[in-house]
């Protein structure tokens, strides 16, 4: 960043002309704490000579008597020095707390005064994220940006959902565009439309995390369309502008090496009941025998002979096809035939033998593991008189709590720049990345997804470190608690698979190689005019491969999925900046964008099975192959843009731009789209000299419109060709009917701001307002199945967000030794659907299990959940007269909205001396969860909640004839209290379940507060240092991630957790348990 | 030098721009924009046989419903939960998008790609034949249901809801315009035709007798139009034999395989067992098609399942194996669409309306004796099983039903012809959950269980898809009005 200014400033002085009697004058600039203050530019006032510190404050510069010596460094006071005779100078810079004297970068990598920003943007610099070691760098904005919502599921290399201010297209994307030095990087999320709607699947992680945390120098968030309209379409969205480290004079090596240890977080797991065992209830009892019961008298069990076992009578046998605890009360005088009495493992003590009815000494939690992961990092950057490299490697190996999972990263990123005159300039970077997963984590609900298990289907009595035994035992067979018919030998699962089968056997595999890059000219012709030309190129090769091992309940399978995917991007920029007078600066910018994009993919599965065991090749089909699908996606959209910017005095700026697109996937006549924006901005503090407490102060507003296209192949209609039948050809109309018609996609968006800071800026903050209105919406609409086709494309409705975003800084401690910063970041967004199609009130965002829907709704923030509500009096819950709730019928009622409704973060930074401690809590407030989870594992037994004692003092799972029974909180039709007792011993399923209770019921508060991130760093001191040349610094951090749920609402859960990312959020099926992360990381810079 | 590298940068830019059309790029290259008509029927048709062939969860409950199977574990769709898996909003979607709006594309492009017009005329009555046959699943299980505006998005996106009783006319109409339609003498789609591999004689066949069996249904709303109807069907040439059925034959390798063997057997889930409903009568009838409907667990003795409470499987007869070959277990089981068996209770029942002459005895025992043929019996097992008194036209009693009779909502018949053929139609429907349904819901017989925890009384129709509510609002909440209202009580208009 500080060679970032210095650069600024060196191109923004040009070249003039050179007193005589200069001679060379040295030095070395420190901060406070005696530590080198790299990269801060020093320049002769009102000369031109100027140069860089080196790493280690040095610096060299041409200056004659009498000159003002100018240093600057981001984050420090300027000051300036009148040199004397002296040759060689010690200069002290002091900190700035605030970054409001910084230089942003903006829009097509312009840097920027804050002074004369007219937008919100929000810079975070690459420390923030790459200090906590998270592979993911994209996880470490959460909660440092406001107005950002960063959602991370739990699951391993699980993709993250970014949102920039609000929801603002229902059926396209909202997530924010990823922009890396300039060019469009690619986030797209290939996880499939079942995965994403809770079918099963895996969730292949998001694409951003393909960069070197390592090699981000800083990110800068821009909020609004104002900021951002000039990356075109896909700027809607906000952008999230990455730049990457420049290499900096002389040779620098850092070198990272770390190490994490994960654990599962306890408050994310499922409370279990150990007091009951396997079935979903014996049924009543009528005249002394359980006729709806499982076979024994008691109800509780099969009944049946073992004459494998030389059992000629009935012998009590675990229904071993019930996966729920709703059975017999656990009593360990009771001997009965359990799972592993029928499978005949070597070192099983068991065969044969009935087993004491007692509850599983190693429950589900037992299975995940502590997993170990590592990190190293190695960037080497130089520079001299012509030009300047860098190099960096990083390999990350992340391993999850599940057993054999894995995901490890290298990538390779080399940039270089080289002056082929002095005013021309060539330069590129390459970076390349190879990511591999194994054993990602299943999701949804699918037997390959084993919190399905755990959380919503499980036998108390199943000890998992059994299972597991079972399984290695066995020499990696199926061998499951959870057989078909074991009494008549079939010990094959019926419904579930044994789970370290699932791991070891069913896992799947991928891989992705990624090169992106681009290479540039810069050519400034005269002092005023820059032109800049670059083509770049992200590209990337992926495979997932999916199997399922014979022996599985799924049909076994073997599929692969190879996807290419290229965007190529062709630039041309031309800048002009002139002082057009002592007071008025101008800039322009004129230049135009191609963008091309290819992606394909050939998805291919066995078919009816695999032949050979263990042996994953499409080849391996039981029947042949049917044919492999293909998608072929391409796209172009062509840009010219323009835009200036006039400056008075550094303090009042009129910024406007306009972008003309044309897009290849709108309709012919229909597809080019132009869209303006203006900004202004006002730095008022510098009229307020009499007020010196005031450091900083500007208002700012500025107003957009931005046009996205259509999705891919959206406006003509093809047919689909299926297997054919018998020799005859298959082809069906799609069935979603697209529309030749469609027309841009718009967003007008208002913003306004008053940004502060007071006190040598020790306190400051940032405040935004922000409206923006999305119309025309492209979306696919569902259609009355009756007109043929499930969907249409259409333009309609519309959505609006407003809201505030507000951040604060300050520094309410500094001395010599210790200092204490605080940030804090806020934001609250309304957002709200005003219409729909055809005056429609509601469009079905996605239909799940459990018969509830993620929804837009006119009038309600985007994302309300539907399903049924319980029927209420007086605003209470009404019990029917059998004493069981009531419930709608409807399954439309809104029980929810998964929109939270204010998030933001708080980080606090101490440093004493060469330590420092930070932490970072994010929180998010309002916004609702369903929960599968709990509507299924309620309804099973599992929880402990469905056991334990009644009101009365007696086990609430006794028949109601033995005091058992609950009487549900709620009224009757008239408004009395319910005073019915009803069962809870499982008849019909448990009376917390779905059965019992409306989706409602399983709908939570998803609001949380978490200590994010925790670090303790300790910089070696410079003294220490000085005598390990050449070691030049030596930092060593404890970093923790997620380290604490402070609060939360959502039972047994991660509220944060979903189904990935996309617009239907807020449903949570066989969720994962969150995972604390704890590490050690040395850093060397030589 | 510094020219030439501007230069160099415009004409780069320059050349990647030159792209000659950019809305070509849009053009879908991996699937087709024309296709033969030929293709969009073979697929309808299989499309719409799966839909009313697979027995999952999911889309299709009929037999459930009709109460041949319950489940074992997860009970919800035996006690007529119909919300929780959106069964109505599946089989809604699944007949006219899938079966419906491919046979009306086919009809919209055989006019232009069949070059002989006879052969065109042919193909254009046998797809309308096949929207007829689907029009009456739909029909008579929801209502009222668009119907003149469906199947064409362009110009009704919001189609308006036709009555039920003017659509089921204009079905038996367009049925007749078809059998006059059909010309022997010409071809037709030949082995793309998967019911008849393109025989019109055989057509002609299958739309008299859809169209007899159409007619039984307005019997007692309207006992003119049926007779009349009947009449000419007959007169028309229905079905003589078992040879003559509508069979869709499967060739056993998914996704051509049977839908009942890849949810039963490929699932390896074990998750329905015969109920007392159709076991009881089975069991004291001695049937001889048990063995091909249901095998016995370990137990060896036949035990019917309690319709919606928890039926451990492993304790329970059950529809998993099945010594018989060709049987529902098999992957290449054939799935019957229309058969010889119904058309001739259909007549029995006919004979004792006095809509026809002839033996409604004669017609009864050739239906029995076609339904155990048809699985896989042999006529001397359909000679001894009909000689017993309990199944002898005659003789045969009733009220042999379920365990549970009565309090089902239905006013159970006492006619004893009703009873007799009720019953025996009832077995002979195996697998076809809605004919079952339907001949119950016309019958009354034979009466069905009132499940553990039912959710609702009996259905006597679908409430309509949740997707009405809210993609079709205005035109949902018109027929919703029309119908008196959206509950599974409602009766549909022919019903008593």
């Amino acid at each position: 960043m500080r060679k970032l200014l210095s650069l600024a400033i060196v191109l923004l002085l040009g070249v003039s002309q050179i007193f005589a009697q200069t001679h060379l004058v040295k030095g070395r600039i420190l901060d406070g704490d005696g530590k080198p203050v790299e990269g801060a530019t020093v320049q002769v006032k009102k000369g031109t000579a100027v140069t860089a510190a080196d790493a280690q404050g040095n610096f060299k510069i041409e200056a004659k008597p009498g000159d003002v010596l100018v240093f600057s460094a981001v984050n420090f006071a300027t000051k300036e020095v009148k040199l004397g005779n002296e040759t060689d100078l010690a200069v002290t810079l002091t900190r700035q707390s605030s970054q409001l004297d910084e230089v942003v970068v903006t829009a097509m990598g312009i840097k920027r005064s804050r002074n004369a920003l007219p937008y919100a943007a929000q810079e975070v610099g690459g420390d923030e994220v790459s200090k906590t070691r998270n592979s993911n760098f994209v996880d470490g904005l959460s909660g440092k940006v406001a107005g950002l919502q960063i959602t991370q599921p739990t699951a391993l290399g699980a993709s993250t959902n970014v949102v920039l201010r609000g929801i603002k297209s229902i059926s396209q994307t909202n997530q924010a565009l990823f922009v890396v030095d300039g060019v469009p990087f690619d986030n797209t999320s290939t996880a499939t439309v079942g995965q994403r709607s809770g079918q099963g699947g895996y969730d292949y992680g998001s694409n951003a995390a393909d960069l070197n945390p390592d090699d981000i120098e800083s990110i800068s968030v821009l909020k609004g369309a104002a900021a951002s309209a000039l990356y075109g379409s896909r700027a809607a969205n906000g952008v999230i502008l990455i730049t990457t480290k420049k290499a900096k004079r002389g040779l620098g090596i850092t070198v990272n090496a770390g190490v994490n240890v994960g654990s599962y977080d306890k408050s994310t797991f499922v409370k279990y009941q150990h007091e009951y065992g396997a079935n979903y209830g014996s049924g009543p009892e009528i005249n002394g025998a359980y006729p709806y019961g499982y076979g024994s008298p008691d109800g509780n069990f099969l009944y049946a002979p073992l004459p494998q076992f030389g059992q000629n009578t009935p012998q009590l046998i675990v229904p071993t096809t019930e996966d729920a605890s709703y059975g017999a009360k656990f009593n360990p005088n009771l001997l009965v035939y359990q799972w592993d009495a029928f499978a005949n493992y070597p070192g099983n003590p068991n065969y044969g033998k009935p087993t004491p009815w007692v509850a599983a000494k190693n429950d589900p939690s037992t299975f995940f593991v502590n997993p170990v992961s590592y990190n190293t990092s190695v960037f080497i950057d130089g520079g001299g008189e012509n030009g300047t490299f860098k190099l960096g490697y990083l390999r990350t190996s992340d391993n999850g709590i599940l057993p054999n999972s894995n995901i490890t990263k290298n990538m390779l990123n080399f940039g270089a720049t080289h002056n082929l005159s002095k005013d021309l300039t060539v330069g590129g970077t390459i970076n390349y990345s190879e990511i591999s997963g194994l054993g990602r984590y299943g999701t949804g609900y699918e037997s390959n997804n084993v919190m399905t298990n755990f959380r919503q289907w499980w036998e108390m009595n199943v000890d998992i470190k059994q299972q597991k035994q079972a399984y290695f035992n066995s020499g990696g067979q199926n061998v499951t608690w959870n057989m078909t018919d074991p009494i008549n030998g079939n010990t094959k699962p019926i419904y579930w698979d044994n789970v370290y089968f699932v791991r070891y056997q069913n896992y799947e595999n991928d891989s992705r190689q990624r090169i992106f890059g681009n290479a540039y000219i810069n050519y400034t012709p005269s002092k005023s005019i820059t032109l800049l030309g670059r083509v770049s190129m992200d590209t990337y090769n992926s495979l997932q491969e999916e199997r399922d091992a014979i022996g599985s309940v799924n049909v076994p399978f073997y599929s692969r999925n190879n996807i290419f995917y290229k965007e190529m991007n062709y630039d041309f920029l031309a800048t002009y900046n002139k002082d057009l007078s002592k007071n008025f600066n101008f800039k322009a910018l004129l230049g135009a964008n191609l963008r091309q994009d290819t992606y394909s993919s050939i998805f291919a599965s066995t078919n009816g099975g695999l032949n050979l065991p263990n042996f994953y090749a499409l080849s391996n089909s039981v029947n042949p192959i049917n044919a492999p699908n293909e998608a072929l996606l391409e796209k172009e959209v062509g840009g010219v843009f323009a835009g200036a910017t006039l400056t008075y005095k550094d303090m009042l700026t009129l910024d406007g731009t306009v972008r003309r697109d044309q897009s290849s996937t709108l309709p012919a006549g229909n597809n080019a789209y132009t869209y303006p924006a203006i900004s202004g901005s006002w730095a008022f503090y510098k009229l307020l000299d009499n007020a010196p407490w005031i450091s900083f102060g500007k208002v700012r507003v500025n107003y957009a419109e931005v046009g996205n296209d259509a999705p891919y192949h959206s406006i003509l209609n093809t047919y689909v060709i299926n297997t054919p039948f018998a020799g005859n050809a298959m082809v069906t109309l799609p069935t979603t009917n697209n529309n030749p018609n469609l027309k841009p996609e718009r967003t007008k968006s208002f913003e306004t701001g008053l940004e502060m800071s007071f006190l040598k800026n020790r306190v400051g903050f940032d405040f935004t307002y922000f409206a923006s209105k999305t119309f025309d919406l492209i979306t696919q609409v569902n259609a009355s199945g009756a007109t043929g086709y499930l969907s249409q494309y259409v333009n309609f409705g519309s959505i609006q967000n407003n809201g505030i975003e507000l951040s604060l800084n300050g520094t309410p401690i500094k001395t010599r030794n210790f200092s204490w910063d605080i940030n804090v970041n806020w934001s609250k967004i309304n957002n709200k659907v005003l219409s729909l199609f055809n005056n429609q009130q509601n469009q079905v965002l996605a239909s799940y299990q459990g018969g509830v829907s993620i929804n837009a709704t006119v009038g309600q923030p985007f994302g309300t959940i539907q399903g049924n509500d319980f029927i209420y009096t007086n605003g209470q819950r009404t019990v029917g007269s059998d004493g069981y709730y009531l419930m709608d019928t409807k399954t439309t009622d809104i029980i929810g909205n998964a929109t939270p409704k204010w998030t933001g973060g708080i980080n606090n930074s101490f440093r004493y001396k060469s330590f420092t401690l930070s932490f970072l809590i994010d929180m998010r407030h309002g916004g609702n969860v369903f929960s599968l989870d709990t509507y299924y594992g309620l309804a099973d037994g599992i929880y402990a909640e469905t056991a334990g004692l009644n009101d009365l003092g007696n086990p609430s799972r006794n028949s109601l004839a033995n005091g058992g029974g609950i009487i549900l909180k709620g009224v009757t039709a008239d408004g009395k209290t319910n005073t019915i007792r009803v069962d809870n011993s499982g008849q019909g399923y448990g009376l917390y379940g779905y059965v019992y209770n409306p989706a409602r019921a399983f709908v939570y508060d998803a609001s949380f507060v978490k200590l994010r991130e925790l670090n303790i760093s300790y910089s070696l001191p410079a003294k220490t240092i000085e005598r390990m040349k050449p070691v030049k610094g030596i930092d060593i951090a404890i970093v923790g991630r997620n380290l604490w749920i402070i609060s939360k609402n959502l039972p047994y859960a991660d509220p944060e957790d979903g189904l990935g990312a996309g617009n239907a959020q807020g449903y949570q099926s066989g969720s994962y348990p969150a995972v604390r992360n704890i590490g050690f990381n040395v850093k060397f810079k030589f | 030098m510094k020219k030439i590298i501007l230069y160099s940068i415009v004409s780069v830019f320059a050349l990647a721009s030159c792209q000659k059309n950019m809305t070509n790029l849009n053009i879908d290259t991996k699937n087709p924009s024309t296709a033969p008509s030929y293709a969009l029927f073979s697929n309808a048709q299989k499309n719409l046989v799966d839909y009313i062939t697979t027995p999952n969860v999911n889309s299709n409950i009929f037999t459930l419903i009709a109460q041949y199977w319950t489940e074992a574990t997860y009970t919800d769709e035996s006690n007529y939960n119909l919300g929780n898996r959106n069964i109505p909003q599946n089989f809604w979607n699944n007949l006219y998008v899938g079966a419906l709006n491919n046979f009306q594309q086919a009809k919209l492009l055989i006019p232009n790609d069949v070059t002989d017009p006879a052969v065109a005329k042919n193909e254009l009555e046998m797809a309308d034949i096949m929207q007829v046959y689907t029009y009456y699943y739909l029909v008579n299980t929801f209502g009222n249901i668009p119907y003149s505006q469906a199947n064409n998005i362009n110009k009704y996106p919001f189609p308006a809801y036709d009555d039920a009783k003017t659509v089921y006319y204009d079905l038996l109409n367009r049925l007749d315009t078809c059998i006059n339609g059909l010309n022997p003498s010409a071809g037709s789609f030949g082995s793309a035709d998967l019911l008849y591999g393109g025989d019109v004689n055989s057509w002609i066949k299958f739309a008299n007798s859809l169209k007899l069996k159409m007619a039984m249904l307005i019997a007692d709303s309207d006992p003119t139009t049926a007779q009349k109807k009947v009449n000419e069907a007959i007169n028309g040439g229905v079905f003589q034999s078992n040879a003559d059925n509508a069979v869709f034959r499967y060739t056993g390798i998914t996704p051509n395989a049977n839908p009942v063997w890849v949810n039963l057997i490929q699932s390896n889930r074990k998750d329905y067992v015969i109920t007392k409903t159709l076991l009881n009568p089975m069991v004291a009838l001695n049937d001889p098609r048990r063995s091909a409907y249901y095998t016995n667990q370990y137990s060896g003795s036949d035990i019917g399942g309690t319709v919606g409470v928890t039926n451990t499987w492993n304790n329970y007869s059950n529809p998993y194996f099945s010594p018989i070959t060709g049987t529902i277990v098999d992957p290449a089981a054939p799935s019957i669409l229309l058969d010889y068996a119904e058309i001739s209770f259909l007549q029995a029942e006919a004979v004792e309306r006095n809509f026809i002459a002839g033996s409604a005895e004669t017609f009864y025992n050739n239906g029995v004796t076609a339904s155990i043929e048809e699985w896989g019996g042999s006529a001397t097992d359909a000679a001894t099983y009909l000689a017993q008194p309990s199944v002898a036209y005659a003789t045969a009693p009733g009220g042999l039903g379920a365990g549970a009779i009565g309090s089902t909502g239905t006013n159970t018949s006492t006619t004893h012809w009703k009873q007799a053929i009720g019953l025996q139609q009832y077995i002979a429907y195996y697998m076809r959950g809605f004919d079952a349904w339907t001949s119950i819901r016309r019958l009354y017989y034979p009466a069905m269980a009132v499940p553990g925890s039912p959710k609702s009384p009996f259905p006597w129709r679908y409430t309509y898809p949740a997707n009405e509510a809210t993609a079709n609002g205005p035109n949902y909440q018109a027929a919703k009005t029309a119908m008196g209202g959206d509950d599974v009580t409602i009766k549909l208009w022919w019903m008593q």
